[in-house]
């Protein structure tokens, strides 16, 4: 099967392009300049015909949503009624829905009897227990019924616990049943997984919330931005900004910074910022190792990955002193290597497509 | 958020800076703005407005429907330019764009059209509904396009704003008000001519006393050369008197003054009549509408504390714009606003937002920034936003 994915960042569509029989993709690419619907039919129709030049059809294609909510709990086959369902949710990830929307009518008219998979980040969250989805609020009283925690790189971590089993199996380990799945993203996320079924997440309504990030803040007191709106008379947008843009480990560091540069390098510039990083997973390892009432197996994912060179070892240390020097004790670790696009095609050809 | 709203209005910044440039180049006093309403029409349509209209008198409406319909933001800009003269063409000068109407304000209505036009690109949802104006007649001081609009073309769409911007020129500062003024006829009626031209002389010097010997810059009264129009019976002066009312003054109570006071220049026993009333015009708009204008606009302030003020403020502060609030100066009479209509007829919080210079309005070498005017796309739009988009907490347009 010819498979083509995309996937919207900051405006710009990032394409690959998998030859049927093809695991990596075989060409690639990003959609600059364009800003919506018309750029992106036009920049779609040269897309199209470049597959057609080298011989191809494309068979499907699959795109990547940053949220679904309570609705998106699968990968989904796009349908007539697809745009409506999700313009519910716009409100919920403003920046990102209403431009998929319109990035999803635009394939639609240019690769008309195409199949067209969506594949959201929430959806492997879509059933986590309610005590780790709940937040303590009166969520009716304050008119927000759908507040509820998910994560953010669920496409990652469901790739990345896959691998781990397959891995495993060949090796022949027992199945790793309580995983720890670290995303080394710009947004890094730890998910603890009990089985296939994720039972605790570090991300929270929004992505904002958990580990701290290259510019986000992560966990904070709810005090602080209580502070911000009296001392400094801010408004939502400057909180916003400052928590989003100017905070995690840039914010800590006083430039901007990568969080590989931030694990990797020696600079003594840069040693809080990596302490702070490694203290505060090292915490959320071990919440969700209490949630999983042990640990079988670390796995690495997301661009970052690479990084758990350095990560992976700090880590082991840690939770094995934690288990009060049980140096028994073992802790498999695997690291993911696929970007999105990998993860994506790997969907279409494997994962059924359920519409519920 | 504020990033995407900066590339995108990079983007627009061309389709800005030559669209501002037709606008200056296209005449259009007050009562003459047909030109212009097709040029702004179009623009509308081009960029993607969910709807626009033209109502009876000419305004011309633009508008983007949110997700819902709690909030209305009204965003308004007049297309005539005062007129003293000839009509000034456009040329460019670096970044500088000259014209009639350059800062008052055709830069702040290409600025607020194109702002609908970077919320629309930016593919950013909105809650409420924006509603982008350019109305007929402001500069002849009849308010006539915004009353309209307020009276039956909105309701008549069922809009109701709850909120407005107006894109006169503020230097891209945030300011909620201004002085008003109001022009008096003093009319001097008697069977004597003598005693009529007397009286009336009186008058006129006794109002250029008070306008040489002011000691402010700005402009507090101004009185114009009386003229005499042919009556059946007797003679007839007129002096047309502009004066500045501040936010207290009453209409009435400044026309009953005036009355008395000029009735004191009057030589005792002399037999002549004296009445004051506001200046009334008969005019017709470029839609052919007949209507009578009453020369008088009056003072308006926002409360300073208005959440409109403070957010706008917020907004600007984190989009990388911080402005100050404040507010014009009108240092000569007769300019003005449509705030004093929405605010004080209609009580809709209102304040300015707008490139251009206040003190650049009216002049023959009258001109605005180019750059001022991208500017102002962007601190629009994303005030538009902050008032009825959807708040983006937590996320931000890359990384996830």
């Amino acid at each position: 099967m010819n498979i083509m994915t995309l996937n919207l960042i900051s405006s710009r569509v990032h394409y690959h392009f998998f030859p049927s029989g093809h695991f990596e993709s075989q060409w690639s690419g990003c959609m600059e300049n364009a800003h919506g619907f018309e750029d992106w039919r036009i920049g779609l129709a040269e897309l199209r015909q470049r597959t057609q030049n080298g011989g191809h059809t494309t068979e499907a294609i699959g795109v990547r949503l940053v949220h679904g909510g309570s609705t998106f709990r699968n990968p989904w086959l796009v349908t007539a009624e697809t745009e409506v369902e999700l313009q519910s949710l716009s409100a919920e990830a403003p920046l990102h829905i209403p431009a998929t929307i319109e990035l999803i009518r635009a394939i639609r008219e240019t690769y008309c009897n195409v199949p067209l998979f969506l594949f959201f980040e929430t959806s492997f969250f879509a059933d986590m227990p309610e005590r780790e989805c709940h937040y303590a609020l009166d969520v009716n009283s304050l008119g927000m019924p759908n507040l509820r925690r998910y994560g953010y790189h669920g496409l990652f971590h469901e790739a990345a616990c896959a691998m781990a089993r397959d891995c495993s199996h060949k090796q022949g380990f027992c199945f790793p049943e309580r995983c720890l799945s670290i995303c080394l993203e710009t947004r890094p996320e730890i998910v603890a997984v009990d089985g296939i079924q994720p039972v605790m997440v570090s991300s929270g309504t929004t992505p904002l919330e958990g580990l701290p990030g290259q510019t986000t803040a992560g966990e904070l007191d709810a005090g602080i931005v209580m502070k911000l709106v009296r001392k400094k008379k801010w408004g939502p947008e400057q909180i916003n900004h400052a928590l989003t843009m100017e905070s995690g480990l840039s914010g800590i560091a006083g430039r901007p910074v990568r969080l590989d540069e931030v694990l990797e390098s020696d600079d003594p510039s840069l040693r809080l910022a990596r302490d702070v990083f490694r203290h505060r997973l090292l915490l959320a390892c071990g919440s969700g190792i209490a949630v999983l009432g042990g640990l079988d197996a670390i796995i690495f994912s997301g661009r970052y990955a690479p990084s758990a060179h350095y990560l992976g070892p700090w880590l082991q240390e840690r939770l094995k002193r934690a288990y009060q020097g049980r140096s028994e004790l073992v802790i498999h670790e695997y690291t993911l290597s696929h970007g999105i696009d990998r993860i994506l095609a790997d969907q279409i050809r494997w994962r059924p497509i359920l519409n519920s | 958020m504020y990033e995407l709203l900066r590339m995108k209005n990079s983007g627009l910044r061309k389709d800005v800076m030559a669209f501002t440039q037709e606008l200056i180049d296209t005449p259009s006093p007050s009562m003459g703005e047909k030109d212009v309403a097709d040029k702004v029409a179009k623009q509308m349509d081009v960029l993607g407005y969910h709807h626009v209209y033209r109502d009876e008198v000419g305004n011309v409406i633009g508008v983007i429907h949110g997700y819902e319909q709690n909030n209305t933001l009204l965003l308004n800009s007049h297309m005539d330019t005062y007129q003293a003269g000839e009509h000034h063409p456009m040329r460019v000068e670096g970044n500088r764009i000259y014209g009639t109407g350059a800062s008052d304000c055709k830069g702040g209505l290409a600025s607020q059209i194109f702002a609908g036009a970077l919320l629309l690109r930016s593919l950013l949802p909105l809650r409420g509904t924006l509603v982008v104006t350019a109305s007929v007649a402001e500069e002849n001081g009849a308010g006539i396009g915004v009353r309209t609009l307020m009276d039956q073309t909105l309701p008549e769409m069922g809009l109701r704003p709850d909120y407005a911007i107006l894109g006169e020129p503020t230097n891209l500062g945030l300011y909620y008000g201004h002085d008003g003024w109001m022009e008096m006829d003093i009319k001097v009626q008697g069977a004597d001519p003598f005693q009529v031209d007397n009286a009336a002389r009186r008058i006129y010097r006794s109002y250029e006393d008070r306008t040489k010997h002011t000691s402010s810059q700005v402009n507090e009264v101004e009185i114009h050369d009386p003229v005499f129009p042919r009556e059946s019976e007797g003679r007839v002066a007129v002096l047309r008197v502009a004066k500045r009312m501040q936010i207290a003054d009453q209409a009435q109570q400044i026309l009953t003054k005036t009355e008395r006071d000029v009735q004191l220049l009057t030589q005792p026993g002399s037999s002549v009549d004296v009445s004051v009333g506001v200046s009334r015009e008969q005019q017709i708009s470029y839609a052919g509408q007949e209507m009578q204008v009453q020369r008088i606009t009056n003072a308006w302030a926002t409360d300073p504390f208005d959440p409109l003020i403070d957010r706008s403020r917020q907004v600007l502060a984190a989009a990388g714009s911080p402005s100050c609030p404040g507010k014009w100066q009108l240092d000569r009479l007769g300019m003005g606003t449509a705030g004093a209509t929405l605010l004080n007829e209609y009580n809709i919080p209102t304040i300015g937002y707008g490139p251009g210079h206040e003190e650049r309005a009216h002049r023959s070498d009258e001109w605005v920034d180019g750059e001022h005017v991208v500017q102002g796309v962007y601190g629009t739009a994303a005030i538009a936003h902050g008032l009825i988009g959807f708040p983006v907490c937590g996320w931000t347009t890359d990384d996830i």
